[in-house]
């Protein structure tokens, strides 16, 4: 009985020990996590920037446009609702977020 | 619980509640369908915690009661009894239940009643109706649009939002958008607007939809009740911020094309038949009032024309076969509009004289372009 008592014990000592390190893989996940929507939000601040930055005003698309459309070719969102994510296929908001920077120039030019 | 009911009441009852049930649940109590007798009707309800219906017959209740019956064994049970008078009749302290009939019987064990989640009716102020059959052609014409991929769950759902007399409903999965709009002329003061997962309303268009039966439609903060009198669906809502649709409806178009619905969707399925497989790619050329579709891979070849009424310049653009299908058959019109505005912009397929409903398609972009 007693060496049945000592492997539940064991056990339990495991399972605590397991527990422990999934608590801290969850907090690993989180901070990851934080620090992954933080990087996100300060690209997203940089681009704003390139867009209101130099070209603005000339007719000519600006860097910033080149850049997002760089980004976007690269498989990224750089629509609201995903930006900075991985894509698979074009998407629609993405597209009018494109449309939206590229209008005002080519109406400029014209 | 002991009450005495046909079969086929029984038996639909039971198909209608078995699309709540979840299988993969851990929790086996969820695998259960709930049995509840009381004042002359039997109530049926199950739930996987996401989206739970319930559904009530009437029947001859000798003894009030509940139990919970595994949904796979009871259903494969009554669909193959013969079609006689049913009775039922439960334990409650060994939680089994008894299905007679004729000089035959069975015993079914079932689960402890207490275990079963609570099922309370969303009660909330913020209700409104509408026909069966426009709730459900509606949600036909805009679920399809949908993402099935749950790490987006927004886009997993169909926006639905009422304002100024109107009702919207939209969908989108980013590559393809539906969108339908009806008059709300008798809720001019409903301001909703909530995320339904597409899952529910596509087991709700399956359960309720006659013209003869109107939809009570009832909202709280996380869940929505749909209610035609017989069946109960609640569902929870999806949290978070339906992103702005309207930003992606392009505005005046360069070129518009009016073709029939079914020959196009014909012509579609012929081509797409050959595309490769992932890639359902297939091209779309407009010139002198034709259209033709095309497919060029190692399978073979398919160029089919159709003569179409050309507004605007010629165009040649590639478009996912199995959207392109699925839009088509939402259009409800024997002719279908197709407008293009510019590379960037998805296509528009509207239904002719139909100004309220529209589907967004987004243009492939070909490598060798």
């Amino acid at each position: 009985m007693q060496s049945l008592f000592k492997l539940t014990r064991e056990m339990e000592l495991k399972l605590h020990a397991l527990l422990a390190e999934v608590q801290e893989l969850k907090n690993k996940a989180q901070e990851l996590e934080e620090e992954n929507s933080r990087l996100r939000k300060d690209l997203a601040a940089l681009y704003r920037e390139g867009l209101g930055g130099d070209g603005a005003d000339s007719g000519v698309p600006h860097k910033g446009f080149f850049n997002l459309l760089g980004l976007y070719d690269h498989n990224f969102h750089i629509c609201n609702a995903y930006f900075g994510r991985k894509r698979s296929g074009d998407c629609l908001f993405c597209m009018a977020f494109l449309r939206k920077e590229q209008e005002p120039q080519l109406g400029s030019g014209t | 619980m002991k009450f005495a009911c046909d079969k086929e009441s029984l038996l639909n009852a039971v198909q209608i509640v078995q699309r709540a049930v979840s299988l993969k649940n851990p929790l086996p109590i969820l695998g259960g369908i709930k049995f509840e007798a009381e004042d002359e009707r039997v109530f049926l309800s199950a739930t996987d915690l996401e989206m739970g219906i319930r559904c009530s017959f009437p029947a001859q209740v000798t003894q009030t009661g509940s139990s919970i019956l595994p949904a796979k064994v009871i259903s494969e049970l009554i669909r193959r009894l013969p079609d006689l008078p049913i009775y039922i009749e439960s334990d409650p302290l060994t939680g089994s239940t008894m299905v007679k009939y004729g000089q035959s019987e069975a015993n079914i064990n079932g689960y402890p009643v207490e275990e079963f989640p609570d099922f309370p009716m969303p009660e909330s102020e913020i209700k409104f109706i509408l026909p069966g059959d426009v709730l459900r052609e509606m949600v036909r014409q805009v679920v399809y649009a949908a993402a099935t991929d749950e790490n987006r769950p927004v886009f997993t759902g169909v926006l639905l939002e009422t304002g100024n007399g109107e009702m919207n409903m939209v969908a989108t999965d980013t590559h393809r958008l539906a969108w339908r709009k009806i008059n709300l002329e008798k809720y001019q003061d409903l301001n909703i607007n909530l995320i339904i997962p597409g899952k529910t309303l596509n087991e709700l268009i399956k359960i309720c939809g006659s013209a003869e039966q109107n939809i009570e439609i009832t909202v709280t903060d996380n869940q929505v009740l749909f209610n035609n009198g017989e069946v109960c669906l609640i569902s929870r809502l999806i949290g978070g911020q339906f992103p702005n649709y309207r930003q992606v409806i392009p505005g005046e178009y360069i070129s518009r094309i009016r073709v029939s619905t079914k020959e196009l969707a014909e012509a579609t399925e012929r081509a797409a038949l050959l595309t490769r497989d992932g890639s359902p790619i297939i091209r779309l050329k407009i010139s002198d009032n034709t259209l033709v579709v095309s497919v060029n891979t190692e399978a073979g070849r398919v160029r089919e024309e159709i003569a179409v009424y050309q507004e605007g310049e010629p165009l040649q653009f590639a478009f996912n076969a199995r959207y392109l299908g699925d839009a088509l058959k939402t259009i409800g019109s024997e002719d279908v509009n197709i407008e293009f505005t510019g590379p960037l912009s998805p296509g528009i397929l509207r239904p002719v004289a139909d100004i309220d409903y529209l589907s967004l398609l987004l243009p492939v972009r070909l490598r060798d372009e």
